[in-house]
């Protein structure tokens, strides 16, 4: 669960991709903690916030490890939005590599922060290069013993958090 | 007069030498110069677009070691001067922000065009929610979401650095390119290569392996190999004819003048080829080394009539006429190739019949001379290798040559593709399949080169071809860089959608009414190094299409040229082929008619028969083996006849002992083409096949139709 989430970040990150090089300790560090990635679907839902606009939707997640994501919204429009087609193609470049385990690949886009209290822990993800910088300030993940949150603070597009329900699955 | 004469000839030689060595010397090594012309420069600019690009390959089990592997690979790339093309993401960016106004994305282009607004905000709409996407500018700024959509559409055409899933295993791709002077030099490109592939073999351990692919990988392999084995080759015709030498003439001092008499020869022959075209083709080399070859005759008839009794002058006189009709009939073969529209051929007309005036000079004039201490074992008044054959056993080896022959023929096919004259080793094929795999290579591509009179012309003719193609799938510079015209368009589309669908937004994002200002998009080198490879010309561009098999639909566009290489070129060499062929006739009879006036036309008839018999019983033989006939089989009949005349005509001018120097001259020539037939070069070991066949059955009719009694 943890996993998937990261490829959340990655992924989201990823549209404006361009690679630097960083902390190779902290990513292989982190990722021996986030358990294997396995097939799963969740609820999710989703809070887009722009100065005093505020956009809720939600639907459900699902990650298939050979395909990639999938979100299918169904409030308050119905959309799927997969990040397998050409248009997306970074996208899913870097899912997949977040998914397998590609450290040396995930390094080059992201200084990483993981902090750990009793079960909760947070990861925070800070872009490397000046391109990811001018749109994106910070990705956060909060967790316990999976994924709950999702925080993602852009530049022009406010901030978007997402909350995962495993459970009600 | 024969002093002058020598003094003169030393004069003309270094006046050739001063000329060719005062100016730079090019080689070209592009096989495809020797069919393409000047009027088809586009074709060769098109084939040559890959020349110096070089692809990596990193496959491995886990993705990891993959990246790693790559990492490294590059680090040591870059150490050695390979050339990536880097993108300036944020320069980009900003050139695009600031002409926003004009860019759109076709699907959103065609919604305005067609006034479906809804489906435009609708796209917004998704785009907003979309939980991964979020918008390159401020709502305000973009409140349609219009920039973030082209920029995400862009995002398709630019090559993925990110890992590749291909059939269980994990793939990252590099791509370099060598620069000009080292891609248009074969050594230094070679030497760049070899680094490239130590780096390949120091970091393909432990499960990764690392591939390349590129034209400069297989030109780097062919070469070695090649190389490797012409040296094999050379050694071996050397150690063949130290054999000969010694066998018959017990003194392997007359290699002296010969190597002489050869060197001179195909230097003259570099010189006046080197002053006579801009560049000297990699295949005129190769086919003039058959020079050697022709020109050896001289030097062996000299020896072979060289007696104790008889001074140098004597001899020469003997064999005087032999030599000069043998001369004249070759460089008459070599000299109608000028006619040939074919720059290779004219360079190897030039280049042979320099070099075999060069020898026949040499050794009318020098061998008298330098040969007075080479004492010969010539003392028997026979031939020893005379064969002579029974009216019966003529009769059967005829017969079982016109069998061959005819049967053959019936066999006949021809081959045009330039590729069936190169098979890659296994080991690169095995590459540049998994390359074409794992990156999806579309084999189905094609080319439109696009002239205009200026960039913006060239930008709008793409334009309107990619409207004409439809939903073909394609790259061009008009991709990344609308015309003015287009994006001003754009930019009234876009007003027209901020004065009918604006209002909601003005209040509640305080956008603007009206389309941002700025400048147009242009095009600049530095900002776009990654459209530098679309330019053929500052005027002229090409366009790549994937699958597009409707190429009327753009022949009536002014200046606008469709290409399928691969069909462009095959007809090309096909047209080379059949103008070659058609120029065999009029040196035959150019050859008859010259040995007709020296030697009445019955005799000419029987001179001329055996080269003539040969090159068609030679193409029998390729049609009975199936062979296919290729462009190259076709030059080779001009060397067949080159070669094999001498022996006709020096049978029937000769004295008792030119048997042997025709059986020596045939089997040093025979002998180094066999061996050039087992090399790894298709283009080289099917030359060497048909040589030595042509040559040999050449030989043999010359036994069979010119009795010594003649």
């Amino acid at each position: 669960m943890k996993k998937f989430l990261l490829i959340l970040l990655v992924s989201f990150i990823c549209v404006n991709s361009v690679m630097a090089f960083g902390s190779r300790k902290n990513a292989r560090e982190i990722a021996e903690q986030i358990p294997e990635l396995k097939n799963i679907s969740c609820k999710f839902t989703q809070k887009k916030i722009q100065e005093d606009l505020v956009l809720n939707s939600g639907g459900n997640f699902k990650f298939i490890s050979d395909k990639g994501v999938v979100f299918e919204t169904l409030y308050p429009i119905k959309m799927i939005t997969t990040y397998n087609s050409p248009r997306n193609k970074h996208i899913n470049d870097i899912i997949l590599a977040v998914s397998k385990k590609d450290y040396t690949y995930l390094d080059k886009n992201f200084d990483l922060d993981f902090t750990k209290l009793d079960e909760r822990w947070q990861l925070v993800l800070n872009p490397k290069k000046d391109v990811i910088k001018q749109h994106l300030h910070s990705v956060v993940i909060d967790g316990n013993s999976g994924i709950d949150r999702i925080y993602i603070d852009t530049v022009n597009s406010g901030q978007t958090e997402i909350l995962f329900d495993c459970e009600k699955e | 007069m024969k002093k002058f004469l020598r003094i003169l000839f030393v004069g003309i030689f270094l006046i050739l030498a001063i000329m060719s060595l005062s100016h730079p010397i090019k080689t070209e090594t592009n096989i495809l110069r020797t069919v393409v012309s000047e009027k088809n420069t586009d074709l060769l600019d098109l084939s040559n677009l890959y020349s110096a690009k070089i692809n990596i390959l990193v496959e491995g089990e886990e993705p990891e070691e993959v990246s790693e592997t790559a990492d490294k690979f590059n680090e040591s790339a870059l150490e050695n001067n390979l050339k990536s093309i880097s993108v300036d993401g944020n320069k980009i960016l900003e050139l695009y922000k600031d002409a926003r106004a004009g860019l759109l994305s076709a699907n959103t282009a065609k919604l305005l065009e067609k006034n479906d607004y809804e489906k435009v905000k609708e796209n917004t709409i998704e785009m907003i929610y979309n939980p991964l996407g979020f918008s390159l500018l401020k709502p305000e700024e973009d409140p349609f979401l219009l920039f973030t959509d082209y920029i995400a559409n862009l995002g398709d055409n630019i090559n993925p650095d990110g890992i590749i899933n291909y059939e269980d295993k994990y793939y990252r791709i590099l791509n370099y390119e060598f620069d000009k002077d080292i891609s248009l030099s074969p050594s230094l490109l070679n030497k760049r290569v070899k680094k490239i592939i130590g780096i390949q073999k120091q970091l393909s351990v432990n499960g990764v392996n690392v591939y390349l692919t590129g034209t400069p990988v297989h030109s780097y392999y062919a070469s070695s190999r090649s190389m490797m084995e012409i040296n094999i080759i050379c050694v071996l015709s050397a150690i063949f004819v130290i054999f000969l030498c010694l066998t018959y003439f017990k003194n392997i001092s007359v290699l002296i003048p010969v190597a002489s008499s050869l060197l001179l020869g195909g230097t003259a022959g570099f010189f006046v080829t080197s002053l006579m075209f801009p560049s000297i083709h990699v295949l005129t080399f190769v086919f003039s080394t058959t020079l050697i070859g022709i020109s050896v005759d001289y030097s062996l008839h000299f020896f072979v009539s060289k007696t104790k009794e008889k001074t140098g002058d004597e001899v020469l006189k003997e064999i005087f006429k032999s030599l000069s009709v043998s001369l004249l009939t070759t460089i008459s073969a070599f000299l109608v190739l000028f006619f040939s529209h074919m720059e290779l051929l004219k360079q190897i007309a030039a280049f042979t019949v320099t070099g075999l005036i060069t020898v026949y000079l040499f050794v009318v004039l020098f061998y008298p001379v330098i040969c007075k201490k080479i004492d010969v074992n010539n003392s028997s008044e026979n031939p020893r290798w005379n064969f002579i054959f029974s009216p019966a056993t003529r009769k059967i080896i005829m017969i079982i040559l016109g069998i061959i022959t005819i049967s053959g023929l019936f066999f006949t096919t021809t081959n045009d593709d330039i590729r069936s004259m190169y098979k890659p080793s296994k080991k690169l094929m095995q590459a540049e399949t998994l390359f074409a795999n794992v990156v999806g290579i579309n084999p189905k591509t094609s080319f439109v080169v696009v002239e205009g009179k200026n960039l913006q012309d060239v930008l709008e003719k793409e334009e309107h071809i990619t409207e004409i193609i439809g939903a073909t799938k394609y790259q061009a510079i008009s991709k990344f860089i609308p015309s003015k015209s287009k994006q001003a368009k754009n930019r009234a589309l876009m007003q027209k959608l901020y004065d009918t669908e604006i209002s909601p937004y003005t209040s509640a994002l305080k956008a603007s009414s009206k389309v941002p200002a700025g400048d147009y998009l242009v095009y600049d080198k530095e900002s776009f190094p990654f459209l530098e490879g679309f330019f053929l010309d500052e005027n002229k561009t090409l366009m790549i299409l994937y699958d597009f098999d409707k190429p009327e639909l753009l022949s009536d566009i002014d200046g606008v040229e469709y290409y399928n290489i691969q069909q462009d070129i095959s007809n090309l060499v096909k047209e080379c082929r059949v103008n070659c062929a058609k120029l065999l006739i009029p040196v035959f009879i150019l050859l008859f008619g010259l040995l007709a006036v020296i030697y009445k036309p019955k005799n000419a008839l029987k001179i001329i028969l055996p080269p003539l018999c040969a090159c068609i019983f030679t193409i029998g033989l390729l049609g009975l083996l199936h062979i296919s006939l290729n462009l190259f089989h076709i030059i080779a009949m001009f060397l067949i006849i080159g070669f094999s005349l001498d022996y006709s005509v020096f049978r029937f001018n000769g004295k008792k002992l030119v048997s042997d120097a025709v059986f020596m001259s045939c089997m040093t020539s025979v002998f180094s083409f066999m061996l050039l037939a087992f090399t790894g070069f298709k283009l080289i070991s099917s030359l060497g096949f048909v040589l030595s066949v042509g040559l040999l059955s050449s030989y043999i009719l010359s036994l069979l139709l010119i009795s010594k009694e003649e």
